[in-house]
């Protein structure tokens, strides 16, 4: 190389990232022009000066709490769409019912009947083991079991018992739904 | 780096050790510790909620650091005041107090001294130049990369740290690191 570099060309090759042979030849010309090959040193030295900032500088240890809990938080509410997704179209006590059918067709079980919660009771799933995502499901019903009674946070269907004129076929579609959410990163299924 | 879980809890903590990373560079951009702050945890939360339609095109923290340098030109396009454009005018980060922002704590007094001149030489870069180099050093990110970041022609971006870096180099003694 006998012309000087374009400062963008320069910048490239202080990074490392010029190719091989060009940067060969961008050497060969800092060996003879002391004005570039004082331009890279100023470069490197900046480079070097960045290196003095703290580049993980602490994060206040309440704002590393906030972090974890609003993780925690979203990881929650990734859960939820499906359940309530059930409930805004079928109603509550729908929903609710299709989710411990569900449950126990996830988990093996031969269906004991089991009550079609009411509103404003509280429904424990009654499984023996204490997978992860039986705890999900006990966690879920308890959901949907307090949102029974709750006027604010009634689905479309406005009652708990309106079905909202869906199918069988929609009703087992989301169920599938469900327990393709149930079986999700658990395995397969019991 | 290896591709992140996308089971919510290895994630959790995967990106809760990027934090001071993220936050490091936001903070050096926007100058405001309690926004960096808010901003730091607002880039964890979008890419947490991101991650199914994350692809794997490039490193996955160069992602994160992408989404921190969005939300911080978002931050600073639509606040009310003018930009910061120098620490020196943010009370929370004053020049002259190294050992708050700069160097480490534990580094030597005249490496802190030298820290503070670079940090407030940084702050007074203009915010496109200053952006180029935090994006290279906190996210070590190609140039090439940080050009289809800030979304900017690779020439631009090269200038820009060229004549940021020049800056900061004239700052340091020729026979010191």
């Amino acid at each position: 190389m006998t012309t000087c570099p374009k400062p963008e060309e320069l910048m490239l090759y202080v990074a490392g990232e010029l190719p091989p042979d060009a940067a060969r030849a961008l050497e060969a010309h800092l060996a003879s022009c002391g004005r570039c090959a004082r331009e890279a040193a100023t470069i490197r030295r900046g480079q070097d000066a960045l290196r003095l900032l703290d580049r993980e500088p602490t994060v206040r240890p309440e704002a590393m709490a906030a972090l974890r809990a609003r993780l925690r938080q979203a990881a929650a509410e990734r859960r939820r769409p499906v359940i309530l997704s059930l409930a805004r179209r079928y109603g509550w006590v729908a929903a609710a019912a299709a989710l411990l059918v569900a449950a126990v067709y996830w988990h093996g079980y031969e269906p004991n009947p089991q009550p079609v919660p009411q509103p404003g009771t509280t429904v424990k799933a009654d499984f023996p083991a204490s997978t992860d995502a039986l705890d999900e499901v006990a966690v879920a019903v308890e959901l949907l079991s307090a949102n029974l009674n709750s006027a604010s946070d009634l689905p479309a269907a406005s009652n708990g018992t309106d079905a909202g004129g869906a199918s069988t076929d929609d009703v087992i579609d989301d169920m599938h739904l469900l327990l393709e959410y149930l079986s999700g990163g658990s395995g397969s299924r019991g | 780096m290896p591709e992140p879980a996308h089971d919510s809890g290895g994630l959790e903590e995967r990106l809760a050790s990027f934090a001071p990373r993220v936050y490091g560079l936001l903070l050096r951009i926007v100058g405001h510790r309690n926004v960096a702050e808010d901003l730091m945890q607002e880039t964890m939360l979008r890419a947490f909620r991101a991650l199914p339609s994350y692809r794997p095109e490039g490193k996955f923290e160069a992602w994160i650091f992408r989404i921190a340098v969005n939300l911080a030109r978002d931050w600073i396009r639509h606040r009310s005041v003018e930009p910061v454009v120098g620490l020196d005018d943010c009370p929370e980060m004053p020049i002259g107090k190294p050992d708050r922002y700069a160097a480490a704590p534990d580094a030597p007094l005249d490496a802190r001294e030298r820290a503070a001149r670079v940090e407030a030489a940084v702050a007074r870069l203009s915010a496109t130049d200053r952006e180029v180099i935090l994006l290279r050093y906190y996210a070590d990110m190609p140039f090439k990369e940080i050009a289809q970041t800030t979304r900017e022609p690779l020439g631009t971006v090269l200038a820009r740290a060229h004549r940021a870096l020049a800056k900061l180099g004239n700052l340091m003694p020729e026979d010191e690191p």
